[in-house]
């Protein structure tokens, strides 16, 4: 009963932080920008419905997508340490964007660079499977291992290619490495949505053959499933899911990580199902609030989004590990 | 015999001549620039021949791209620098890593940090350069590029409100404490950025953009697809303002120097 209020009490709070995102921010907004019939043309109008709707769509599917795979990879690696850039999925898009933008002139937020970010993407999926499949890569230890061995890789590989840049002003594409929540149109909005939502909801759904993998692979077999072919499974719909998600922001650090040791301690779900879709909810408002911080702070200033979530995630987990 | 010797004695001068505007007295230093944008400035205060490294990306004037690099702008190789055995190291303080200059202490070198924030500090430093490095007798070149400064800035009488874009996403723009903000400003021109902000390149919100429009958008760049997709964002975002979008060549504006001190005024009185 305790634990349902406290998780009730900060349910509410995350809301009321959520109302404050669409009204407050860096430009605080009033009602009656919705009431008055002269307003409905009015900068405020404009920045609501051009800015705030889609950002926030935005923050809410990407936070809960990073939360959701954190979730997903802690009980399929069985290792509290595992968040959704363990396996080197998001570094390869990041390389993929930056190639496109420096070798082929391409802007990184443009369908084709994206493109290029998800082929990066693919190849380190297929690598990833082959080598699961085919090369003793079945040890889930070992997998980890890969994919930081993939992400060194990558990341070195990117850290050369801005380095070898030109830097009389610097260079953009430093933002993939902090992360970067971009200006997106409502379509595209609802775009990633229709992207996001059925891989989340398959994610869910299957939700029962992660809890019997969290039980051991001999109970796994015993209860009708193949272990090996459920990792894989899930490895495949996490690493698309966080492709999509990264193609947009790049890596936002701690919300993966975090949130879905948050959501245990806090609510002692029972089941996958349950703790993936309560992360989903906590990924996606800590991350609304987290960008409604980052811009709220200093205006009009933005920071950095990842430096945010690190900076106020970290203590509330320091909280809660000391609490329980 | 003597003919040979007065036509070699001949060449000789004029190359020292040709060479840079150094007395033939005078023992040429030999300098090491730590950016492309102090290279260009060497080249024109008239003393590029001086130079005997630079580093990477310095590609103007072209002169520049045949000169052997020490690395690029944040990661000099003092091994490098130390085998040139210059007279002076320029270090360009806004990008060149701090550490430089106590190592090139530690070695014995002398170097000398450039700022280059202001037009003001772009003449301050010029003129330093011209006297304690080049030990230069006028500063000509001075006078004459303050006099072409203030007769076009007379012309510009009335006041804008702009903004200069960096980068679209991450939305980051050129602060009050950048040089081609300020070279802006002397034209009349009004950064709507908050002067008390020290970040020279601030990433700021995108619902304070939109909030204030300013009369003049300048982006910095090369490609017409940026500027194409800042046009229709604009109309978007300010449909019943007249926000002027003015595209900055980097070639003449990213680096703070003369040349983008000659190129301003033609693009402002197209904007205006």
């Amino acid at each position: 009963m305790k634990r349902l209020f406290g998780g009730g009490l900060l349910l509410t709070v995350l809301f009321i932080c959520l109302g404050l995102l669409l009204f407050g921010g860096a430009q605080a907004i009033s009602f009656d920008t919705f009431t008055a019939e002269s307003m409905t043309n009015s900068a405020d109008h404009r920045i609501f419905w051009l800015l705030k709707i889609p950002r926030l769509l935005l923050v809410l599917t990407v936070g809960g997508a990073l939360a959701m795979v954190g979730g997903t990879y802690q009980i399929l690696f069985n290792n509290s340490l595992a968040d959704p850039y363990i396996l080197g999925v998001s570094s390869s898009v990041t390389l993929g964007l930056v190639v496109a933008e420096i070798f082929l002139g391409w802007p990184s937020n443009s369908i084709k660079a994206m493109g290029i970010g998800l082929g990066f993407a693919l190849i380190v999926i297929l690598l990833l499977l082959f080598c699961f499949y085919f090369h003793k890569l079945q040890n889930m230890e070992r997998v980890v291992l890969f994919g930081v061995g993939i992400n060194f890789l990558f990341s070195s590989a990117l850290f050369i290619l801005i380095s070898l840049q030109n830097h009389t002003l610097g260079s953009g594409s430093m933002r993939w490495l902090f992360g970067n929540i971009p200006w997106i149109e409502l379509k595209e909005s609802f775009a990633l949505i229709a992207i996001t939502a059925p891989i989340g909801i398959i994610i869910v759904i299957f939700g029962r053959y992660l809890d019997g993998l969290s039980l051991g692979d001999t109970v796994a077999r015993t209860l009708g499933f193949n272990p090996n072919h459920v990792r894989g499974f899930y490895l495949v719909l996490t690493s698309l899911l966080l492709t999509s998600v990264t193609c947009l922001t790049g890596s936002i650090g701690f919300i993966g990580l975090v949130v879905p040791h948050c959501v245990r301690l806090v609510f002692a779900p029972r089941s996958s199902r349950v703790l993936l879709l309560i992360s989903f909810v906590f990924g996606a408002l800590f991350l609304a609030v987290s960008d409604t911080i980052s811009r709220s702070i200093l205006p009009p200033l933005e920071f950095p989004i990842g430096m945010v979530t690190t900076l106020l995630g970290g203590p509330l987990f320091l909280y809660l590990l000391w609490k329980r | 015999m003597f003919l040979l010797s007065f036509t070699k004695l001949l060449v000789l001068c004029s190359i020292i001549i040709g060479a840079s505007p150094l007395e033939a007295s005078q023992k040429v230093p030999k300098i090491i620039t730590t950016s492309p944008t102090l290279t260009e400035l060497i080249f024109q205060l008239g003393y590029g021949k001086t130079l005997v490294a630079t580093s990477e990306f310095s590609d103007y004037p072209k002169e520049a791209k045949s000169l052997p690099t020490i690395g690029s702008l944040f990661y000099p190789s003092l091994e490098k620098i130390v085998r040139f055995s210059p007279d002076y190291v320029l270090v360009d303080s806004e990008s060149t890593p701090h550490t430089l200059v106590t190592q090139l202490n530690k070695v014995k070198l002398a170097s000398i940090s450039i700022h280059l924030r202001s037009v003001e500090e772009l003449f301050t430093s010029s003129k330093t350069l011209l006297q304690e490095i080049f030990r230069a007798q006028h500063l000509t070149i001075l006078e004459e590029k303050t006099k072409q400064l203030q007769s076009n800035t007379k012309i510009f009488s009335k006041n804008f409100r702009f903004l200069i874009v960096a980068w679209i996403s991450p939305l980051t723009l050129f602060g009050n404490s950048t040089f081609l903000s300020d070279l802006i400003s002397k034209y009349g021109g009004q950064n709507l950025l908050n002067s008390n902000l020290q970040a020279a390149y601030p990433q700021v919100s995108l619902e304070w953009f939109v909030k204030n429009p300013p009369d003049i958008l300048f982006l910095l760049t090369n490609q017409k697809e940026n500027l194409d997709e800042l046009q229709r964002l604009a109309q978007k975002w300010w449909p019943n303002q007249k926000v002027n979008l003015v595209a900055l060549s980097p070639d003449y504006f990213a680096r703070p120097t003369f040349t983008p001190l000659e190129h301003i005024s033609a693009i402002l009185k197209d904007a205006l």
